[in-house]
Order: structure tokens, then sequence, then C-alpha cells
């Protein structure tokens, strides 16, 4: 291994500062829940094919503890909630469960008690794990991300925009996801999340939806929804939104809505489940979501 | 009034008493294998095969030998005896159950993570560096990764031998062709297991070194310190001159029976001079050591219209891996209780063991057991579904009783009331839940298991243990047994301080060193408490008899009136008179009576039968219990959640109630986990699954609690009548889920885990059936 | 390979160590700081056999790099309390029989202990919650759950007869 040395930045301008210089090699840690185990695996396994020490990092720049990045908050009639908070922090803040309660229920399914003591929500998207429990909540809400590098500066760019390929985001060498920026929900609006995975803690899903509904009565008025673990990326069910829009649902419209999740997910084969079971259950649960939604409103 | 609230005959069996070795754990201070460290350890690491079969054309460790830092470089041809015949841990020789030790794969390969050279170095990460710079030029082979495959007269053949069957067992009775004819139902299904890991908390771990008086002493985590021999044997070294230590164990469940790290650290540290040290990963671990065997069994059972079992036939392949280790022992295990606890006139039983080059197969909780106990209780619900009768009245009808015969023409001389416990099992889950959401089903199951206790009778089984007190009337037991977490040191202290009227406080057990504590065989087998607690008693009784005869004169009264407890003897009905303890063993020492006992327990005996053909008595003696279970299944997803969970077994009696119910719960937990979740995958040899993450284990947020039934008939072969529960305790409980399973769903799933793409797809494929009947039945109606 | 020298408080006391940079926090209590009541069972945030608390959360130690803990407070489960000084969760677990091989035991106290800081009086199911981080093979886990229960239990008498 070549990690040479450790930095704690003082400040978000130090962290950008010191990602700034690509001949450092800067290595990104907040959590470390991705990226020790995978430093773990490389050293266990099979260096030769990790590449040259050359391109491995040199420098490790730790965002875990910049109080600049931390924090839940209330901003402009928005959820704000900086990129280093943790996951238990995130499903344990009442704003959070109260305001946004599918991103909640997803950051409170995330790995176990333990995991969630240090994983952050920024690392969660940042490293774009196809099943990352947070992101289809999160694209659900329509989120905003900040972000920022010493290069660029700051930007705010749709979570819808994020994702770019698998494992892959728009970040730039030496940008950072600052903070999250969600509407708060209020009024009719409700979220929900499900996840779906082979046991009920420390699990990776093999398929997570998130739902945000504005409910008139049984009439959507508008809805999104949000999967993991079904595409080489986090994606947004357009197609079932739009079918949903300005409908009276019943358990036929909720499933006959649900049936055009396809269009949005490529389900892989891999050791938790197959393909074909993914778009099943993408679909039922899509499905099930709206019509359990939909029944609570009305009562 | 409970069971719990009985008066008891005893002072201290029996009450839930807070282990002694409890206190140390919960506050940190037990020393496990990888907590001790020596001055001066070289830390080994173990170049494994990257190939499940493969020749070995040649190894290179000349550059890894040249490395600073590096101490020993060792692959076969530095064995001084690669290969032995290991007895595991027995001393009576008992033919074909012994097994084929190689220690490092020399010429061929048998499967993926087999152990081929052997570093020592200053560094774990220097010893890592040098196993990367052995060269080993490998020549691919096809291998054979199906024990069906495996079977065939052409397949690719494992080992040197010409064929690829481990063993072959059968058990024939009465006629079952007859019964099948006459038979009112016959169900016949096929049924499967996967491999399973014991997933101890402890990775494997140990230190060698060499003692200041030459002695080759290994301190590791092990099942068997009785390995000695075998690693003495490898070194070609005389047994007296190899030492194994077991501190207390992270759980073992079978996968610390077989050598793993002990014959590695012997050579290395044989070879260096200098204490080694050899911790594996989680990974290594789960890729290296023994799996549980994979099953494929083949079940046919018959019944009469009114109920009573008349036939059962059962062909049971199982998968013993790249090397038999303790397959031809789990295979015998299984054909013996192929058929449950049920009387069944016809049997006919054909078992066969497979190598194949997968990881091997060898010990796991259950020994064998808990794969035919999936069959036959998924078949006994088959049949009672047919029959129209409920699983509970089929089972009623057809119990196993004392005195009744098994398949090999035992007739079983304990306690069996195994009614009893299916009655209370199911009784226990109470009222049913209600459906949570109209996407619910709830299902409830049970299932009875038979299990046995002790080694087999073959091995002619023995321990021994030592008690003394010393002057100051505390007790000193010595007894060779690995703690492996189940109680076993504080079941033994518990029965101690019983029989000698002090407190367990006052009771220190001395365990698991071969050259220290006398040898009380493996931990394994659900023996302990049986094997060593009757040795402990004996022993016990020996020096309570001398102190109590002693007392006797000096108090001027016959012995049959001395009462001996809380360190005071009495005369029975004389207030005035009485000793104390200390009184009297001052008087036997200087009288020289001795203070102290060495007993040695043998279990019942039995020659080995060459025959292929399994009769008569193969175990001292079986546990039966029941396990019951509801369970809620998500018809939307396929998940299963466990709602209730019940084990009711006929323990015997509880010497440490805390400790039985432990087993009790533990077991069953253990049960629910390879109903639902554990799966070793292998894809052509290679686990997929070799981490934590990918080899799921239940956690606390995945199981109910496990409520417990502890019928105490007294009519166990062990201490004050107790039977054995460390196995059964899990044997019946994966069938008890997925019985609730297939009641939930109305569909019978015959492949373990019942997984939920298992589940939803058999109910897809169950609605499919439907909608393709009902199209097919219009035309008819019409 | 870079190093850097650290400063943690284990269980109170300041203790000094050279560490490699991608050195896990389990690595260098169990291989340095001599701390082996902190278990290795999976190395990879798995098994919860290596929790601490680090200020006081309950983390994987495994999950964490040494440099990371760097003047922070980390607690085991000797720093949680000791035989003359046991806390309730210990006596608790020994009282019912709540450890087996204890092999998970360290980690499973101190995942407690961060519960009832959170949140002291439990349900079962939150109990449950809070422990499904901390893998146990022997016990089934009722006997965990009834442990902590007790403690929590005694939790809400006090709270009662105080309010």
């Amino acid at each position: 291994m070549s990690l040479q040395s450790y930095v704690r930045p003082r400040g978000l301008d130090d962290a950008l500062a010191a990602l700034a210089d690509p001949r450092t090699r800067p290595l990104i840690i907040a959590g470390g829940t991705d990226v020790i185990p995978a430093m773990r695996k490389m050293r266990l396994g099979e260096p030769q094919a990790a590449g040259d020490d050359d391109d491995r990092p040199g420098v490790v720049v730790d965002l875990s503890q910049l109080d600049e990045l931390r924090g839940i908050g209330e901003k402009d009639g928005m959820l704000l909630i900086g990129a280093a908070t943790t996951m238990g922090a995130i499903a344990r803040h009442e704003l959070v469960k109260d305001r946004a309660p599918a991103l909640a229920a997803a950051a409170a399914s995330v790995g176990s008690p333990l995991v969630r003591n240090r994983a952050t929500v920024g690392g969660n998207l940042a490293t774009a794990s196809p099943s990352a429990d947070t992101a289809p909540a999160l694209l659900a809400a329509n989120a905003v991300l900040g972000l920022a590098s010493a290069r660029q500066g700051r930007r705010e760019v749709s979570i819808t925009d994020f994702f770019v390929g698998y494992r892959r985001t728009l970040l730039q060498p030496g940008e950072i996801v600052a903070y999250i920026l969600l509407p708060l929900s209020r009024g009719l609006v409700r979220g929900r999340f499900e996840k779906v995975g082979l046991r009920n803690a420390d699990a990776i899903s093999m398929v997570c939806v998130a739902v945000e509904m504005e409910l008139d009565g049984r009439v959507c008025r508008e809805a999104r929804i949000g999967l993991g673990a079904v595409a080489a990326v986090p994606v947004r069910a357009f197609a079932v939104e739009a079918a949903l829009k300005d409908r009276e649902i019943d358990e036929a419209v909720a499933r006959e809505c649900a049936k055009l999740v396809h269009e949005h997910i490529s389900p892989i084969d891999d050791l938790r489940a197959s393909a074909r079971y993914r778009s099943w259950v993408a679909e039922a649960v899509v499905a099930r979501m709206i019509i359990d939604m939909a029944c609570k409103a009305r009562s | 009034m409970t069971d719990a609230d009985k008066p008891t005959k005893y002072r201290l069996i029996g009450l839930a008493l807070p282990r002694h070795d409890a206190l140390d754990k919960v506050y940190g201070q037990t020393k496990y294998a990888d907590d001790f460290t020596m001055p001066g350890t070289l830390h080994a690491k173990v170049l494994r095969s990257r190939y499940a079969a493969a020749r070995i054309v040649s190894i290179d460790t000349s550059a890894a030998e040249r490395m600073p830092g590096v101490h020993a470089v060792l692959t076969a041809r530095d064995v001084p005896r690669n290969e032995t015949t290991s007895k595991f841990g027995q001393t009576h020789s008992a033919g074909g159950f012994e097994g084929l030790y190689r220690v490092l794969a020399d010429k061929k390969v048998r499967y993926m993570g087999e152990a081929v050279a052997l570093v020592a170095a200053e560094t774990p990460e220097t010893a890592a560096q040098a196993l990367r710079a052995i060269d080993v030029v490998y020549e691919p082979q096809p291998g054979v990764f199906d024990p069906v495959e495996a079977l065939k007269p052409d397949a690719y053949r494992v080992g040197e031998e010409d064929t690829n069957v481990v063993c072959s067992y059968k058990v024939r009775k009465g006629d079952v062709d007859a019964a099948f004819a006459r038979a009112d139902v016959v169900v016949e299904n096929e049924y499967r297991v996967p491999f399973g890991d014991h997933v101890y908390l402890e990775p494997e771990s140990g230190t060698a070194w060499i003692d200041e008086d030459g002695v080759l002493t290994i301190r590791a985590s092990t099942q068997v310190i009785e390995h000695f021999r075998d690693v003495a044997d490898i070194l070609r070294l005389p047994h007296n001159k190899v030492r194994v230590i077991a501190p207390m164990l992270g759980g073992g469940f079978g996968g610390k029976e077989d050598i793993t790290v002990e014959a590695y650290l012997a050579l290395l540290a044989y070879r260096t001079k200098r204490p080694v040290k050899l911790t594996y990963t989680r990974e290594e671990s789960i890729l290296s050591h023994s799996k549980r065997h994979p099953y494929v069994m083949r079940y046919k059972t018959a019944a009469t219209a009114d109920g009573k079992l008349v036939a059962m036939e059962c062909e049971l392949i199982s998968d013993a891996g790249g090397y038999p280790f303790l397959s031809p022992w789990v295979l015998l295990y299984s054909t013996v209780m192929a058929t449950g606890p049920y009387k069944i006139p016809n049997v006919k039983v054909d078992a066969h063991a497979v190598l194949t080059n997968n990881t091997f197969t060898s010990a796991y909780r259950g020994f064998g057991a808990p794969q035919v106990c999936f069959a036959y209780e998924s078949q006994m619900d088959a049949v009672a579904a047919q029959l129209g009768l409920t699983p509970l009245a089929f089972r009623m009808k057809n119990y196993l009783h004392t005195g009744d015969e098994l398949g090999t023409g035992y007739a079983l001389e304990s306690a069996v009331l195994t009614d009893e416990t299916a009655e209370r099992a199911l009784a226990a889950l109470g009222e049913p839940t209600k459906p949570r959401s109209p996407w619910e089903k709830i299902g409830r199951g049970i299932a009875s298991g038979m299990q046995s206790y002790g080694r087999l009778v073959y091995l002619h089984d023995s321990s021994r243990s030592f008690v003394g007190f010393e002057l100051d009337g505390t007790v000193v037991v010595r007894c060779g047994v690995q703690d492996i977490g189940g109680g076993q040191t504080s079941s033994i202290a518990q029965i101690t301080a019983e029989v000698l009227g002090v407190s367990m406080q006052d009771v220190t057990v001395y365990f698991g060193d071969t050259a220290l504590t006398p040898l009380a065989g493996t931990t394994t087998a659900t023996r302990m408490l049986y094997m060593s607690g009757n040795a402990t008693l004996k022993a016990a009784r020996a020096v309570r008899d001398a102190l109590v005869t002693k007392a006797a004169e000096m108090l001027d009264a016959s012995p049959d009136r001395i009462a001996m407890a809380d360190k005071t003897f009495r005369v029975v009905g004389d207030k005035d008179h009485s000793l104390s303890l200390i009184e009297v063993l001052e008087a036997c020492a200087s009288d020289g009576i001795p203070l102290s006992n060495l007993a040695q327990f043998n279990a019942p005996a039995r020659e080995v039968k060459e025959s292929a053909n399994v009769e008569g008595q193969i175990h001292p003696d079986y546990t039966f219990g029941t396990h019951a279970a509801e369970v809620a299944v998500d018809t939307v997803t396929g998940q299963v959640t466990v709602l209730k969970l019940v084990a009711a077994f006929d323990v015997g009696q509880a010497i440490n109630r805390l400790s039985a119910e432990g087993q009790l719960e533990g077991g069953t937990a253990c049960g629910a986990g390879y109903a639902l979740l554990e799966d070793v995958k292998m894809d052509r040899g290679r686990t997929v699954t070799c981490a934590l993450d990918t080899y799921l284990v239940p956690t606390a947020a995945d199981l109910p609690d496990v409520t417990t039934i502890m019928i105490e008939s007294g009519g166990g072969m062990g201490p004050f009548g107790a039977k054995g529960i460390g196995e059964p305790s899990s044997t019946s409980s994966a069938p008890a889920v997925t019985n609730a399973v297939a009641d939930a769903i109305g569909i019978r799933l015959t492949r373990l885990p019942v997984s939920p793409e298992r589940i939803l797809t058999a109910l897809k494929e169950g609605q499919a059936k439907r909608d393709d009947a009902v199209s097919r039945r219009v035309p008819e109606l019409a | 390979m870079g190093t850097q020298e650290i400063e943690i408080q284990v269980n109170g006391q300041p203790l000094r160590a050279t560490v490699a940079v991608e050195a896990t926090l389990l690595d260098v209590l169990r291989n340095e700081l001599g701390v082996v009541e902190v278990k290795n069972g999976c190395g990879q945030g798995d098994c919860g056999a290596c929790t601490v608390l680090l200020d006081g959360d309950a983390v994987n130690s495994c999950l964490t790099l040494a440099v990371q803990a760097d003047g922070r407070q980390v607690t085991t489960v000797k720093g949680l309390g000791s035989p003359e000084a046991p806390h309730p969760l210990q006596e608790s677990f020994v009282a019912h029989g709540a450890v087996q091989c204890g092999f998970c035991s360290s980690g499973m106290v101190l995942s407690a202990a961060s519960l009832m800081k959170q949140n002291p009086t439990p349900t079962r199911a939150e109990i449950r919650e809070a422990i499904s981080g901390n893998l146990c093979r022997c016990t089934g886990y009722t006997k965990i759950v009834d442990a902590i229960e007790e403690v929590a239990n005694n939790a809400r008498l006090l709270e009662e007869r105080a309010s």
C-alpha cells in the first residue's frame, strides 16, 4: 500500500485545497465504511490487479469531522443536510423523520447501527453504488446536491443528473458533495421507502424503492419514484410517475402504472438475486407502495 | 406449576446459576487464541490453491526464501509425514472411520483453497509478500463439482483412487416395495440442502512454540486437543513431545473438529525454533475450513389410510468435497437417522458420500442429522396433507417409543417423549397471528427430530476427569475438555460442587491441555456433558465417599448417616455432632487418604462392522424433541418473517438451566438460518460467498424470541440422567420453519434455503399452474 | 508506506502509537496497544465483534482508521465496567446467561450501552434493532435481549419513580 499521509482539514476550504492537487493522489474518506473494506480487499487480494503503486492514493483526506459538512437544519423551507452527516444522525433526526420520512427510513436501513454511526450520506452518494439506499429516497424527493471544489467553487446539481454510469458520478477530480437540499414534505405530500434485502439488518438491497406522492384524496397530483439495485445507477421511474399523474388511484391503476417501471430498470443477476426476481419485485413493490399510500390517504 | 418450579432433589443441579466463565468474558478478560502474544513471535501465512482441480507441476520457493525477514517456506516435501490417517481425536482403531489428512497439497490439488505452502516471517506483511513470491505452476484439470456427476463411471477422479465414492451404507428392514404396493398414500420427493459455514465468531487461530523442555506446544482454537497425536505423527515426533492447549473458544459448531492451524504452526515452529502465530481472516476461514455437507435426498414415504407409516425409502448422496475428513461418520449418522423418530416397519436406506472438487465437508452441528430431518419432516407434512390429517395428528400416530426399533434393528433403551414435546411445542405457539396486510400469509409448522449424543459406539469413547480437594476446602478439577462456549467447564464445576457440597465459586476447572489435564476426548458429538460429566461425577463421588468414610469414623457414625453439605459433615438427626470440611480434609491428609480421584468413564462400545449394511446399535443414545414455528410470508417479495419459534425437548435433566436454555435457543436460531438464509455458494469449486456480507447468518433483527420447553425425564445416560442437547437443539428447527412456510403459501419447497427468490418463484409458478389449470378446464366445462 | 503518530484515549488512558495510515483502529488496538478485548471477527464491519465506543458512539473499529481516532475517546468493554465496578449491562448479561462463547460479548455489551444512552427505555424490538450489527452464533439472541431489557426496565422504574 502506498497511503502516505493523513490530513484532517480544519475547514472546508482546507479540505478542498488538500484535494486540489492530483499529484498528491488524494483519497477522500468520511465514514470509511466503503473505502476501508475496499482497501482491505485490495491488501488481501491481488495487489497486481489493482494497478501500480503510482495509481493508488497517497494522501487520505478525512472529511468526517468537518463541522461545515455536518448537521441537519432547515433553510428557506428546505431541509439542509451536511454531506458528512451520519446515517444514524439522519435516521434519528425528528425533522427528517417527520418531513422527509422516506429519507429517514432509507438512512435507517443502511448497514447496521454500527455502520450507520460512521457511514455518511455524502459517501453513500459519492461511491455511487447502484444499491445505495439513500439515493432512491433523494431521487424521489427531487433533492439538490451542493458540490464544492477548489477549482470550480460551488455548484448545485439535481440528484437526477448526479449518477452518470456504473459507480460514476459527475463529480470532477477534487470535487466533493458538500450538502444536500431537499424540499420538506408538507401538506398532502407523502413519502415512503421500502427495502427488499435478504435479511433485516446489514443487508445490501436486492431492490429498494422510494415513493413521494402528492395526493388529493385518492387522486395523485404528482408522484416521484426512485429505485435502487435495479440498474447500473439509482433511477427515477419517470414513466410510472407520468402515468400516475392526476389519476384516481385504485389497485388496478396502481398495478397498471407500476408495469411501466420496466422502462427504467435493467437489473442484473448477482449473488443476492436474479434479474428476474428484481424485475418482479420492483414492479410489485412499486404497485404496493402506491396502493398503500393511496389507501392511507383515503383513510 | 412450570417445570422450573418443581422441587428438586439436588442442591445445585438444574439451577440457573451464572456461569463462572461468563464473568471473565463480559469484562473482556478472557484470552482467546489470538489474544496471546509471545516475545519474538513470527507470523505465518498459508499459500492456497487458486484452482479447485489441478496438478502441481512445480513449486519454486527460492525467491520467497531469499526475502529478508522470511524464516521458513515449507512445501509438501518439507513435511516429515505429509499424509497421516487421523482418528479425529480417538484412540481406538476404527477401520474405515480413519481419514486421510494431507498437510500440504502434493502433486494434485483437490479443492480451491487447499494449502500448498507455508511461510513464517517477521511480520504479517512480509509473510504476505513471500506468499506472492512463491511460484506454483498448476496444470488445471476439469474437476467435478456435482456429487451426482461424480458418481458416474467416467467422472473425473478427485483423489488417487479409481472411484469418487468415499463410502456407502445401507439399511434394510422389511420389504418396502411390498409395502408401497399396499399403501394408501405414497409421497415421493427429492430434497436438496446447501453447503453451510459454521461462522463461529472467532476465526481459526493459534500460536506454536517449543517450550523449555523441548516440547512442541500449540495453543490453538480447537475442539479437539487430541489432534496432538496427529501433529506428532506429521512431524514424526513422539506423542509425548507435542502438547496442545485449547483456551476458551469463540465458538466451534464442528468447524474446529478437524485440524485447522495446528499442523502448519507446528511445522513452522519446529523449523524456525521461534514462536509462530497464525490467525485466519474471515475470508480464509470460509475458504479453507470444512463445510456442512450438501445432500441430494430422494424420499419415498408410504402410509395407510388410518395414518400409520408403513414404509420409507431414502437415497442419500452427500458431497464430501475434496477430501473425506469426517464424511464417512457424518453419512453414517444420516443413514441411521434417515427415518427420524418414527416407527416404520419397512425401511430401505441407501447412502453414498462422494468426492468432488468442492471445499471439503465435515462436522457441523447436527452431523448429518439436520439434512435428513429436513427431508423426513417435509415428507411427514406432505403425507399428512394427503391423508387429511394435521401434521401433529399424523406424527402422534407414528412416534417411536422406548423399546421400539430403529431401521437398524436397535431397540431404544432410554426415555422417548417426542409426543409430549410435539404437543407442548405446538401449544406454545398460542393464538395464530393475524396477517398485517393483504399481502401477508401466516403459516405454522412443527418438526420433530432425533439426534444422537455421544460418539459412535465403534469408537470405544472414553473420558477422564480428576477431582481433588485442596486443604482449604477449595476444589480443583482437571479435565481435558475444550470449552467452545456451551458452558462445558461450567457444567463440570456445577456437577463437582453438587457432589462435594461446596459452591461453584469453590471449584476451579483446569481444562483443555494435553499435558496437564487428563484427556477427556473431543468437544464434539454432543458428548462433553455426557462423557466428561460422567467422568467428573465418578471422580467427585469417589472423593466424597473417601471423605464421608473418614468423617463417619471421626463422628463414630455409620457412613450412610453422614450428610456432606455446605462444607460441613453432619450426622443425620444429630444436631450436636458435626465436623468442618477442613477438619476432615486434614484428617484424611494425615492418614494418607487421597483427597483426589482420577476417574474414567467409558461409553458403550462395539467393534466396527465391515459390512456396509448398518445394523444394531450405532450410538449410545438419542435425544428427542420438537420445534414449532410461525412465519409470515410477504407474497409480494417472498420474504419470510419468523414470528414465533419454540423448542421443546426432553433434556433428561438440565444441569445448568441457563446453559440448557441457551443451547436450545441458539440451536433453534441456527436452524432458522439454515432454513431461510445460509448458503455457501460455489461456482465450479470456487466459493463466491467468502465473507460475512455474502454468507449471511441471522442477526438479532431477523429472529423472534425462542420459547424453550424443557422436559426432564431423567432418562438420559449423562450425569443425573441428563441427555445431550447441543446438536439436537438445532436439528429439527429448519424443517419446522420450512413447514410453516409451506403452510403459509400452500407450496412445499424442497430445497434449502427457502429464500425470497425461491418462494416468489414458487408462488409465480403456482399461480401459472393454477391459471393453466383453469384455462384447460374451461372447454371441458363448456 | 506513510506512518503517523497518534494519541488515543483508551478507557481514559492516553495511549500513543506510530501507525500506518491505512491501519484500522482495530488493528492498532489489538496489535500495537494490546487492547485485545476488542475482537476481530470479520475485518469488514459485518460481525460487530470489534465494536468500541468512539466518543460515545458504538462503531466498528475495523471500519475506522486509527488515524481517524487520533485525539478521540475510545471505550472498550473494559472501560465500561470491571468486576469491581460493574456496569449494569455486564451484570445483567451474566445473570441472564447471555454469554456463551463470549466472543461477541464485548461488542454486544457496547452496542447495548450505546442504545441505552440514546434510548434508556427501549422496547424489545428496539433492542433487537440496536444489536443487529453484532452477530452472535451461540445464543440465538433471546437471552441477550432479556439481559438488555432488564436494565431498560430498571431504568424505566427509576424514571417512573423520579417523575
